[in-house]
């Protein structure tokens, strides 16, 4: 049995732990490593153990809420919860902005039980680089503390990772779910656009922007998902039909299933040169082959431009939403921060426009690829966690393979595939059709039935939540080869 | 100075940015690439695509709002 959200709900259910040990546990294991690994922004130990309690006690007369309910989860502080003011990392935000009542998706996750024990670091804004100005900690990785932890959503998945809790919020504009998720060896879901509500979002970039879950695992982000997506009227979208249980549909076979290979080494911009991620993915495409799927190479459509579409889109609707902060505290921001943002103002209206009429272009001719594939298998990014300091946000850029989603919205995960000769997570990006998020969590998920990369935990993380929950720790980096 | 900066120079004027010389140098070195990469853009036969860019109408009745009210009781 792997820590997971579905293990700790297990226990609470069968009396071997309570919601007040969990949170304990991850507290004490935050005490531990949080310094070293800064992954909170704010920590909320008094109202996350009584909560704990309210939470015990309701199971203890038969109230359930699901299996969030009792479960210690994080979010980014970029997304706003009532204890707090969500700083997204920038001393802009300092003062003068009070504490706000909680977004949707914080709402929707103390309605389901789970236990918000604070808020995590992030790139500031979503677009800055590491940095320790303004008193900020820098994320570090627990599978190197000398490198980045990626971003974003930084602190989210090195949290995760560490085991400091169970699964954490974060948010993907251009890969910041999925790209922390994969250099800190855990999976994130960057769900279809629109599908979670972005209500109480710091915005980055209004038309790209998606709140998603990291965790361990793709069932816990399917746990997740069910309880935060779905229309909501602060969102400014109606509420729809019934939504699905995304659970429902792991488990199952790939028997049936046509899976398109897309390699970066295809493309005419960059090439694929790490020949380690190379080996780790035709190794996990064959696992995907032997659990049933048909596989075939394709080519993502209009890649390098629905890229660049991602990226001048984004950077006009951040200018959009800072220049004025930009011209009244220029200080205020990181240096990486006010740089990439005051790019946004190079972009013309006809450039923004003629990306957005690319991005239609685009969208289409990806919705023709998926008449042919049920999914798109590529890596997430093309190489491992950078080192600390961070030279360049451009050359961080390069490397990732995830903004075409962002353009096109479709839904892609991010999930461990094994570790390069230095022990750093290498991962691979399933990407799916619109609303075809059950879909690519349960391929997630058949691959993850068949292996055990992602429940590896890392050289600085906790085994506290385990032993509360009477766990054997799992698999370490050193445990090289495949494992199924 | 090159083109590309009096141009960095004249747009980061326009939004009312007042970045150091070294700031100015800096992102004046990277524009030729990004006006590179927005240009390419054009090349895309888009034909008479509409950007995307979203305006969805929507009533205020009564109605409607009786509509969400009976979704979010069923979500919270």
């Amino acid at each position: 049995m792997m820590l997971s959200i579905s293990s700790g709900a297990e226990a609470l259910r069968r009396g071997e732990t309570t919601s007040l040990r969990l949170t304990q546990a991850v507290l004490a294991a935050a005490d531990d490593l949080d310094e070293t690994l800064g992954v909170f922004l704010a920590r909320f130990d008094h109202e996350a153990l009584a909560a704990a309690e309210k939470a015990d006690e309701e199971l203890a007369s038969g109230i359930d809420r699901g299996p969030l309910h009792g479960i210690p989860l994080a979010i980014k502080d970029n997304i706003v919860t009532r204890e707090t003011t969500a700083l997204a990392q920038s001393a802009v935000r300092r003062g003068g902005v009070g504490n706000e009542p909680d977004s949707v998706v914080a709402s929707r996750l103390r309605t389901g039980g789970a236990i918000i024990v604070g808020k995590t670091t992030l790139m500031e804004f979503g677009i800055g680089l590491p940095t320790s100005s303004h008193g900020f900690p820098v994320p570090r990785n627990p599978w190197d503390i000398s490198r980045w932890s990626g971003g974003s959503s930084s602190g989210s998945a090195s949290g995760v990772s560490a085991g400091l809790f169970f699964g954490a919020l974060g948010t993907d504009t251009a890969g910041s779910i999925r790209i922390p998720a994969a250099f800190c060896g855990v999976t994130g879901l960057k769900p279809t656009f629109g599908l979670v509500p972005r209500d109480g979002t710091i915005p980055l970039g209004f038309s790209y922007d998606t709140v998603g879950p990291i965790a361990r695992s793709a069932r816990d982000c399917a746990i997740i998902l069910t309880q935060i997506a779905g229309n909501h009227e602060r969102d400014g979208s109606e509420p729809g039909s019934a939504l699905p249980d995304f659970t429902a549909r792991l488990g199952g076979t790939l028997d049936g299933l046509r899976l398109g290979v897309h390699r970066r080494e295809r493309s005419a911009r960059d090439s694929f040169a790490d020949v380690e991620l190379r080996e780790h993915m035709d190794a996990a495409v064959d696992v995907l082959r032997n659990l049933g799927a048909e596989v075939v190479n394709v080519d993502i459509p209009y890649y390098d431009e629905l890229t660049t579409s991602t990226m001048v889109g984004e950077l006009a609707e951040a200018f959009a939403y800072h220049r004025r902060n930009l011209q009244e505290h220029w200080n205020l921001y990181g240096r990486d921060t006010r740089m990439t943002l005051a790019s946004g103002s190079l972009v013309s209206g006809p450039d923004f426009v003629q990306a957005q009429r690319v991005r239609r272009i685009g969208q289409q001719a990806v919705g023709h690829l998926f008449d042919t594939v049920d999914a798109v298998i590529s890596a997430t990014v093309s190489g491992t966690a950078p080192s600390l300091p961070i030279a360049s946000f451009d050359d961080l850029v390069a490397q990732v393979n995830t903004p075409v989603w962002n353009a096109t919205g479709n839904p892609a995960i991010s999930i461990p595939i094994g570790f390069d000769m230095n022990g750093l997570p290498l991962a691979m990006q399933v990407a799916g059709d619109l609303m075809a998020d059950p879909l690519v969590l349960a391929i997630a998920d058949a691959f993850q039935g068949a292996t055990e990369w992602h429940s590896a935990i890392p050289p600085v993380g906790s085994s506290r939540i385990q032993d509360a929950i009477g766990m054997q720790t799992g698999l370490t980096s050193k445990s090289r080869g495949r494992v199924s | 100075m090159s083109s590309a900066y009096d141009t960095v120079v004249s747009l980061l004027a326009a939004s009312g940015l007042d970045l150091t010389s070294e700031e100015t140098e800096t992102l004046a070195a990277s524009y030729p690439k990004l006006r590179a990469a927005v240009d390419a853009l054009y090349d895309v036969a888009v034909r008479d695509e509409e950007p995307v860019l979203e305006f969805r109408p929507e009533p205020h009745g009564t109605v409607l709002k009786d509509a969400r009210r009976t979704h979010e009781n069923t979500k919270e």
